[in-house]
């Protein structure tokens, strides 16, 4: 008969299809698998993140449990001792610790990566690299405010305290862990004479930092505030 | 002469599949919604072949059909994030097993005739014997 013979080739033609479909498919897998990936699923991800995101939250709420009992330890003190010299030491030592807002008057200095590479008569050209802000630089930079008697400093808003360190991140400089980039407005308050005279002094670090072709802007200013470190 | 047919095409399939060139890894999902249309137009073959109403172009066209509509339901899937591809696999694999059941019910029927025939005959013979 015509008709099985027709349905005999078509089944055949297409049984050929199929197999070698299914030994391509086997053969693929199997290479896949030869890889030695590992199939992260993304459930365990998911898990740990959820994980990590409630632990952050108990941790948060201890410790805003534990700043107002010390704020309540501390006006209770404050009650008891009514001594003004402590008070003032208090004060003065949670500035230190940039656990407080502080205003007042101070420089603003923004130094800035310079992109257009414009000073090409420095002997920086030689190398791309100085025309960069480095974490040294920031570090020589605060070191000089801090000996020009600077109270409190911040760089891009992130306060510097006792603790903070600030390190080389690649293209970003990281200050308290957290990126910031160019351009880098520090702001220190104190004696804005004081600070000024410290930081545009020859052979200092903007001076050396202008010499190179990195862009500089030293600001004396009249009220600059400065936010707690979070 | 059907199954023949597919013995003789699955081991050529075999053959050519064996020295294929590779499809990158991305692509094995539509292959293997192409093997799973494959299959269950083979088993809709054998049925037609039974119930003898077989048809070239709807087999054909069915095969084809069937092929390129689930591989773009399952592209579209893969970009829309939705795994449409399994919807087409639960399709084609239904109906594999309902063809499975058609098929295996027209043999065990035409098993019990023939033993049902064998066992009459066996019987007439007796009963010729006994009168003899």
């Amino acid at each position: 008969m015509v008709n099985s013979k027709k349905l005999a080739l078509s089944l055949g033609i297409l049984s050929i299809i199929a197999t070698s479909c299914i030994c391509m498919q086997y053969r693929i897998t199997k290479a896949a698998n030869l890889d030695g990936t590992i199939y992260l699923t993304d459930t365990n991800l998911k898990k740990s993140v959820l994980q990590w995101k409630e632990k952050c939250s108990e941790a948060n709420e201890k410790l805003d449990k534990s700043n107002k009992d010390l704020e309540q330890l501390r006006k209770r003190v404050a009650d008891i001792q009514v001594n003004e010299e402590l008070n003032k030491k208090i004060e003065k030592y949670e500035d230190i610790l940039g656990l407080t807002n502080v205003k007042g008057q101070g420089v603003r200095v923004t130094l800035a990566d310079n992109t257009n590479k414009k000073n090409t008569n420095s002997f920086a050209s030689i190398n791309t690299s100085n025309y960069l802000v480095h974490d040294g630089n920031l570090i020589s930079v605060v070191n000089e405010l801090k000996a020009g008697g600077a109270e409190a400093i911040s760089i891009n808003d992130k306060r510097i305290t006792d603790t903070t360190a600030i390190t080389c991140a690649g293209n970003v400089i990281q200050v308290n862990g957290e990126k910031v980039g160019s351009p880098f407005i520090i702001k220190a308050i104190g004696s804005k004479d004081l600070l000024y005279g410290e930081l545009s002094k020859n052979g200092g670090t903007i001076y050396k930092l202008k010499k190179y072709g990195v862009v500089t802007e030293i600001k004396k200013e009249d009220y600059i505030e400065i936010q707690k470190d979070l | 002469m059907v199954y023949i047919a597919i013995i003789l095409g699955c081991i050529i399939g075999a053959f050519i599949g064996n020295f294929a060139p590779m499809i990158s890894y991305t692509y094995s999902e539509y292959l293997a919604i192409a093997i799973v249309a494959a299959l269950d137009t083979i088993f809709g073959g054998i049925v037609a072949s039974i119930n003898k109403n077989f048809n070239m172009g709807v087999f054909i066209s069915g095969f084809l059909g069937n092929a390129i509509l689930s591989i773009l339901l399952a592209y579209l899937g893969s970009r829309l994030n939705v795994d449409i591809y399994l919807a087409a696999i639960f399709v084609f694999v239904g109906r594999i097993f309902f063809n499975l059941g058609v098929i295996r019910r027209y043999y065990l029927e035409k098993c019990t005739n023939f033993f049902k025939a064998r066992k009459e005959s066996k019987g007439k013979t007796e009963e010729k014997t006994t009168t003899k």
